[in-house]
């Protein structure tokens, strides 16, 4: 039984159409013309109690829409939701208990208090009883590394800082399910790297169920096994990462840097499923079909051949997949 | 059930906002110096207006010099920044964090509200001496009416949280709302009877004022104070109150529930 399911959901926005020019702002006010966008448009998937996936896409894809959806904050136009087996936005508070919000972008804790002051808040209003408030305060605390500005009022909080906070905040009381609307926004590499781990951490050991929107594939590679691709609110894939890689590049890169500078042409290698795409003047790229050739014999190949210094594997990046889909408009079959 | 499992939130809730009133000194302070200026100006007109006779329509400068002074000391307590919160909250997109709480958004706006008003009663130490400088002040028309004007005092305090929440329900609607507010503002303050006693309104005007729910906020509970209710009969002044903030339960209930179905959050 999936704890999310989504069934066609939509989310069409109206706004009163704008116009320019002279009296353009009094005819916007008047008019009874609309302009609407489909921000969702008849997106369905179900998630799996434990699994951690990343919901992918570009700007205005439909990310953030979907999620607010999905905790209860926006009314759908159409299509169906049950999250824990709640309508989250019909059984708004008992929804709120079992979910956890990160967004990237904006904090929940209260600007002018300071940390501890606002957990404290964020335990009352999710009826967390002092012993696990106490618990789950110690164990954020010391995971997330808090101690140092617990006192701190939050508006002068470094990101990296105010983001922990963020995290410790949506975990305090527990939720089944954590949101994370692209939590890595901003941050450096060790803030990102700590976020990963907290990340991975809370979905292996408490088997929280996980949903994490990103732009920075480099958190899906890292965290998620499988993905939801959306673009212009529509689902384009819906499965495992490697299997969209073995889609889109099924050939790895070997790089090969040679001992010695060569200005003449290298001859093609002649092996099925590799070839040289680019030579450099100390350096070969080869690209190898590893269903068809195996590594060690495309190495030994190469060795015999050129004197060589230094060879590496290079695997496909999720970065050019995406790119390749967005540009493309659908997913390979 | 709800209520008491949310109980403790409220509090908190409450608490924080007490604490907050004292990040903003400067404004506390300015509210109070508003508050003596607007005493001072109407005690000067209305002494102008009196033109040295003793008594007008039977009411005596004494008593609506007390009147106003009261009405405006105690509406430097009623002035609840429920609207000013929702827009703000709404602008910067943080409304999507509240609606996913597990406590209501109206009932958080109340312990918000609750918060900024017991923040602020310990200002009485400074606020009832400027009003004493600038005004008139006297003890309640008897022992029965100081009490009932605490149990009116309260009920008005409600009634100013409620009408303010509707208000700014309505950046459900409009996102932005400063013309609006400013209406209300004008309309409400001279609704509540806090310049001009409804006793001194011509008839017309008085009725029109009598079946809005703004005079509950200062002139049902200052004519309590002073011994001069206008039906005469204190119970039916607190019913009318009574009345008004049962009936603003519902008006929430309604006017929330479709400005959910509304919600857009800025941005993200």
């Amino acid at each position: 039984m999936p704890i999310i399911q989504v069934h066609h959901l939509v989310k069409e926005f109206r706004r009163p159409r704008r116009f320019g020019g002279r009296l353009g702002g009094l005819r916007t006010l008047f008019t009874q013309q609309y302009d609407t966008t489909l921000a969702v448009d008849d997106v369905s998937f179900s998630i799996d109690e434990g699994e951690l996936i990343g919901y992918l896409g570009s700007n205005g894809a439909g990310k953030s829409t979907t999620i607010k959806m999905l905790s209860g904050i926006l009314v759908p136009t159409g299509g169906e939701v049950r999250v824990g087996g709640l309508v989250p936005w019909e059984q708004r508070e008992q929804n709120a208990l079992q979910i956890g919000v990160v967004f990237g972008q904006r904090t929940q804790l209260w600007w002018d208090l300071p940390l501890e002051d606002s957990l404290r808040l964020i335990g009352k209003l999710y009826r967390v009883d002092a012993a696990r408030y106490a618990r789950a305060h110690e164990r954020l605390v010391e995971l997330l590394g808090l101690e140092p500005f617990l006192r701190t009022p939050v508006r002068q909080l470094s990101l990296g800082q105010r983001m922990r906070g963020d995290l410790a905040a949506a975990m305090l009381y527990e939720p089944r399910i954590l949101y994370l609307d692209e939590p890595t926004v901003g941050l450096d590499i060790v803030a990102k790297e700590r976020m990963r781990q907290f990340v991975e951490e809370t979905n292996r050991e408490r088997g929280t169920t996980i949903m994490l929107t990103t732009h920075d594939l480099a958190d899906v590679e890292r965290l998620c096994k499988r993905i939801i691709f959306i673009d212009k609110g529509r689902v384009l894939y819906d499965g495992s990462v490697t299997e969209l890689k073995r889609r889109y590049a099924p050939w790895r890169m070997l790089e090969v840097t040679l001992a010695g500078e060569t200005e003449d042409a290298v001859p093609p290698l002649g092996l099925p499923g590799a070839a040289i795409i680019e030579q450099g003047a100390a350096k070969l790229s080869i690209r190898f079909d590893p269903a068809l050739i195996a590594v060690a014999d495309l190495i030994t190949v190469v060795i015999a051949r050129h004197p060589v210094s230094d060879i590496s594997i290079v695997e496909p990046d999720l970065e050019g997949v995406v790119r390749e889909i967005v540009e493309a408009g659908e997913v390979r079959s | 059930m709800t209520i008491r499992a949310n109980l403790p939130a409220w509090i908190e809730i409450g608490r924080a906002n007490i604490r907050w009133q004292y990040m903003y000194r400067f404004n506390v302070l300015m509210g109070i110096l508003l508050t003596g200026v607007t005493i001072y100006l109407l005690t000067i007109v209305w002494r102008a207006a009196y033109g040295g006779q003793t008594e007008v329509g039977g009411i005596g400068i004494q008593q609506t010099l007390v009147y106003l002074t009261i009405a405006n000391l105690q509406l430097y307590f009623l002035r609840p920044q429920v609207s000013g919160t929702i827009q703000e909250r709404i602008r910067e997109g943080q409304i999507g964090f509240d609606l996913s709480r597990p406590v209501g958004y109206p009932s958080q706006l109340i312990a918000r509200a609750a918060g900024d008003m017991i923040g602020l009663l310990p200002m009485v130490v400074v606020s009832v001496p400027v009003a004493l400088i600038v005004g008139e002040l006297e003890s309640p028309a008897s022992f029965s009416a100081g009490l009932a004007y605490v149990v009116s005092f309260l009920l008005a305090w409600v009634i100013a949280v409620q009408l303010n929440m509707v208000i700014g329900l309505v950046s459900f609607w409009t996102l932005e709302m400063t013309g609006f507010e400013m209406m209300y503002r004008l309309i409400g303050n001279f609704a509540t009877g806090a310049l001009v006693p409804l006793w001194f309104m011509p008839d017309a005007l008085r009725v029109i004022v009598q079946v809005l729910p703004f005079q509950s906020i200062a002139f049902v509970p200052v004519s309590i104070y002073v011994g001069a209710p206008a039906t005469g009969a204190v119970w039916s002044a607190l019913a009318v109150q009574v009345f008004w903030a049962v009936a603003l339960v519902g008006i929430i209930q309604w006017v929330w529930e479709r400005a959910f179905l509304r919600t857009v959050i800025q941005g993200g």
